[in-house]
């Protein structure tokens, strides 16, 4: 008999789970933010770093006004991308939940892949559609519209925002589907049962319940747009540069750390009062008159279960965001067949020979095998990691679990930039050559929140019976690990694994900052771009695209296969 | 009670068969002061216990009332906040789930949906490293014993719930526990289905000599199944008694109108002797019987089933004289909703019908009259 207390084993096993990803997370994440934070204390003499306490980078952060333009920019930039964002977004989920129940899951699929789908890749897509010889230019130019190409289309904020918005229009997606989920169809009707006319039905039942949702997204959206440099460098010019773009040159080409340490922090501080300031700002949004109309307009007979938005708009409107999330990508698949090396519709002919050339390129190979390598490093070490922390947050309640969780998911609201960065700074302090392990590290750190979320939401569909019926039968908590739960949920475990390698594949932002003279696929078509759009760089990504798009449709079928199997049981008639 | 009829001659040959009760008033079960609080929450106050070898007890009482936690509590899946709990003599604090000698049915059977059932039957012959050719031989006598072995290779979604229920069964009661605990195992079945199983499961408790602990909130399936019943409320329990005592004499009002139907009168006791109370209802007199010390001028509960509460037309004597206010035929039985003349006390009765018979209508004037050891005095 043990002498233990069952708490007490509660407890060591607790810790057991979450210690190996607590210890990566640690070193990889909170440590370089730490010393993140020392460096903008620091003192840059030169090309050199002394340790010695000033306030100097900050007041240039603060005082210096193209400094403060910047940031300012960014922050409107991110509050539009944010705004469009939750814009189309909110309609769309809520058409999907509530108009289209039948191609609900194809939507939601839909968001998802176009979450998984190459940030790079879109980015240069825009590039490839806005730019002077671009698809749009060369489009209108063809029909006799225009003589000379439209140059305000690329190189600005327009650009900057478009972009951005189509970037992490998944991301705001996400929140709202979730909260639209609670809302049941029942509630809807008893609201109109109760007299609520359908405007009065949203504004009243459907958007209260949503609210969370809508911040969620909005939050996410504001921060990781406000903090790019990816896409101000590519399509943004000099009137659409970012603050994130002078964060990463003061790192890159200015190696003046203290500074850029103390914009990255200035940043920070900026999207915490944001975030802070927020709610209030959403309550302050008046309710539109309209709500009082509704209430005192009598209902009609022939009124059933209808919700604004009428069904014809709702399809337009459902195609027309689809269209807008996966037509650039589209693009540059077509284009990367396209016999001439114009990027322009209509398309010559059909060849193969970028992909050739791409393959027979060594600089790209070695890229290619490097990306294989860190996807497969990151997908295994971030399912073992994941699998174990997720087992403490779905099957244990304990005091630290909603601290833990926030800190936990940390790094998915922490912009990649801020992250390179910081992680950049260590290695740099602690001499470390950059290298594939380096990379695989910053991979982990963004990847292993995903597929913690995605096997704790697998595990917590597991009948909890099950487990104890293991238990009951003369297994160990090991025993029944191994013969019950890691059986059931296998599938799930192998699906998150997909996800972690599709992320990792894709992963350039922070990548860009630990790799050193390593390469990977979207460090190749990057540098690509620096030197101008070449068409077999569409080969490049139109590669990249497929392996995510593989991935993530495997994922999904993992992940729904394993849900309809368990759920099965459940229904004993 | 004991466990009714003899059986040998079915148990003869099955080896699932615990070991066979000699002593079956021996306990395999002690709580002792046994109490689980869940936070603010007291879910079990207070139990203390014993449930006796080779019978079938069942839990019963309302849902919320602690069934479950007690019934987690002997498996192990939660530990007593205060208290002791002992299985077959052994004090089982800190003995993990998976060594404890008690299996359980599961509420929602927890059948393990990656394995056929056979499968499932053997698992914890596997975690005991019973060799796999006895295992199977034991498996498979476990299907013959619960009717499934037909089912041998079955998927598990590919159950009906009764069949589901079969395996669940089948896969507990193959380890030979010392108790098999059963949480509300029918209630997820229709009542056709439900009838037929409760029956079924009497059937092999009486078998196999196993010691049964059944979960349930359905009085009937209770009054049906069991050699006694533990009745709870609010985490403690009430009444543990066979279910011809809890249904006939039942020691509180809480076990009067939870078992079955009641009509329970508030009334002031006047005198008692040789365990025959005077009380008055209203202002009219009445005798019940009476057990324990009732001290005179308490005020009280009278009690007595609609069943047992006689009518008559015409006639004298120290009876009740009642209006009939409401009657319903409900098939064998008419029930009748009584007013006591000049009162304000009202009664139910129900009376056997045989073809034929009249039903006396709204407004008819009756006696109502029951047996001296029918009515009983009840304290709280
Ligand atoms: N794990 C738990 N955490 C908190 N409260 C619980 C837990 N399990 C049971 N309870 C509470 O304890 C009481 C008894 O529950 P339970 O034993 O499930 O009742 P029954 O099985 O009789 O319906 C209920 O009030 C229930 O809400
Ligand atoms: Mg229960």
């Amino acid at each position: 008999m043990s002498s233990l207390s069952k708490r007490r084993k509660d407890e060591l096993t607790i810790a057991g789970e979450l210690t190996p990803l607590g210890v990566v997370l640690l070193l990889a994440f909170f440590v370089p933010l730490s010393l993140l934070l020392a460096y903008s204390f620091w003192k840059q003499n030169g090309f050199d770093v002394v340790h010695e306490f000033t306030l100097a980078s900050y007041v240039t952060a603060l005082t210096d006004t193209f400094f403060l333009r910047l940031l300012f920019r960014s922050l409107v930039i991110g509050a539009a991308v944010a705004f469009f964002s939750v814009a189309l977004a909110y309609p769309y989920a809520y058409a999907a939940t509530f108009r289209f129940p039948r191609a609900r899951g194809a939507l939601l699929f839909a968001a998802l892949l176009s979450m998984f789908t190459s940030y790079l890749v879109r980015v240069y897509a825009f590039q490839t559609i806005l730019g002077e010889t671009g698809v749009i230019n060369s489009a209108l130019k063809g029909l006799g519209l225009i003589h000379k190409p439209l140059s305000f289309l690329l190189f600005n904020s327009f650009a900057v925002v478009i972009t951005l918005t189509n970037v992490f229009l998944p991301y705001v997606v996400l929140p709202i589907w979730a909260a639209m989920q609670s809302v049941e169809r029942n509630q809807l009707e008893s609201a109109r049962d109760l007299g609520a006319r359908p405007f009065a039905t949203f504004w009243r039942v459907v958007y209260p319940m949503t609210k969370n949702g809508v911040r969620a997204g909005f939050i996410f959206a504001f921060v990781l747009a406000a903090g790019d440099y990816v896409t101000p460098t590519l399509v943004g010019g000099p009137s659409g540069t970012m603050i994130g773009r002078q964060i990463s040159v003061a790192f890159g080409l200015l190696n003046n750390y203290p500074l850029g340490a103390a914009l990255a922090f200035v940043l920070l501080l900026a999207f915490a009062l944001t975030a802070w300031l927020l709610p209030a700002l959403i309550a302050r949004i008046p309710r539109p008159p309209a709500v009082r109309w509704a209430f005192s307009a009598p209902l009609r007979a022939s009124d059933h279960v209808r919700l604004p938005l009428s069904s014809y708009w709702a399809h337009a409107y459902v195609a027309a965001v689809v269209l807008f999330l996966f037509v650039p990508l589209a693009i540059i698949i077509l284009l990367s067949f396209n016999t001439s090396s114009v990027p322009a519709f209509p398309m010559r002919g059909l060849t193969l020979h970028w992909y050739a050339r791409v393959f027979s390129n060594i600089t790209f190979r070695d890229a290619f095998y490097t990306s294989l390598k860190a996807a497969a490093l990151t997908a295994v070490i971030a399912a073992v990691l994941g699998t174990l922390a997720a087992l403490a947050f779905a099957r244990h309640k304990f005091r630290a679990r909603g601290p833990l969780m926030g800190l936990l998911f940390a790094p998915l609201a922490m912009p990649g930039l801020i992250t390179g960065v910081a992680m950049l700074t260590v290695y740099v302090a602690l001499g470390v050559t950059l290298s594939l392990w380096t990379i695989t590290l910053g991979h982990l750190v963004y990847a292993t929140p995903f597929v913690v979320l995605a096997i704790a939401a697998g595990l917590s569909d597991l009948d909890p019976g099950l487990e104890e019926a293991g238990r009951d039968l003369g297994r160990g908590p090991f025993g029944v690990f191994r013969k019950v739960t890691l059986p059931l949920v296998f599938p799930v475990i192998v699906g998150a694994a997909f996800v972690a390698a599709a992320l990792s594949l894709d992963e350039f932002i922070i990548t860009n900052f630990v790799s050193g003279s390593t390469m990977t696929l979207p460090l190749y078509i990057w540098a690509r771009l620096r030197i101008g759009v070449t068409p077999d760089t569409n080969a490049v990504g139109a590669l990249i695209l497929a392996g995510l798009a593989l991935l993530s449709l495997a994922a999904w079928y993992l992940t729904r296969l394993t849900s309809t199997f368990i759920s099965r049981r459940g229904e004993s008639k | 009670m004991s466990s009714g009829a003899s059986t040998d001659a079915l148990t003869a040959g099955s080896s699932l068969a615990g070991v066979s009760a000699t002593t079956p008033a021996q306990a395999v079960v002690r709580l002792s002061r046994v109490s689980k609080r869940f936070g603010k929450v007291v879910a079990v106050d207070e139990v203390n216990l014993e449930i006796p070898q080779g019978h079938f007890t069942t839990l019963l009482g309302p849902s919320g009332c602690g069934k479950t936690t007690l019934l987690r509590m002997l498996a192990g899946f939660e530990e007593p906040t205060t208290g002791t709990v002992e299985i077959d003599g052994r004090d089982m604090r800190g003995v993990p789930p998976e060594r404890r000698p008690v299996n359980m049915v599961f509420q929602r059977y927890a059948l393990f949906p990656h394995r056929n059932v056979i499968e499932n039957v053997m698992f914890g012959l596997e975690s005991a490293r019973v060799p796999r050719p006895s295992a199977l031989a034991r498996a498979r006598e476990a299907l013959a014993t619960c009717n499934i072995e037909n089912l041998e290779t079955r998927r598990i979604s590919e159950l009906s719930g009764g069949q589901a229920q079969r395996v669940a069964v089948a896969r507990a009661l193959v380890n030979r526990p010392k108790i098999l605990l059963l949480d509300e195992p029918l209630a997820a079945l229709d009542v056709k289905l439900r009838r037929h199983l409760r029956f079924e499961l009497r059937r092999l408790q009486q078998e196999l000599e196993t010691t049964f602990l059944y979960v349930t909130h359905d009085q009937g399936e209770a009054l049906a199944m069991s050699d006694s019943i533990v009745l709870m409320n609010g985490g403690r329990v009430i009444q543990h008694s066979s279910s011809r005592e809890l249904y006939d004499a039942p020691n509180c009002v809480f076990a009067a109108t939870f078992i079955g139907e009641a009509n329970v009168l508030s009334c002031t006791v006047r005198s008692v002797a040789q365990d025959v109370a005077e009380v008055v209802i209203d202002g009219i007199t009445m005798r019940a019987s009476a057990r324990g010390p009732v001290p005179e001028g308490t005020q009280a509960h009278l009690y007595v089933r609609p069943e047992r509460v006689a009518l008559r037309q015409g006639g004298e004597g120290a009876d009740l004289q009642v209006t009939v206010t409401d009657a319903a035929f409900e098939g064998g039985i008419v029930r009748y909703w009584l007013t006591v003349r000049d009162t304000q006390i009202e009664l139910v009765a129900e009376t056997m019908v045989r073809a034929g018979d009249a039903i006396f209508p709204p407004g008819a004037s009756l006696q109502a009259s029951w047996e001296a050891g029918e009515a009983h005095v009840l304290l709280e």
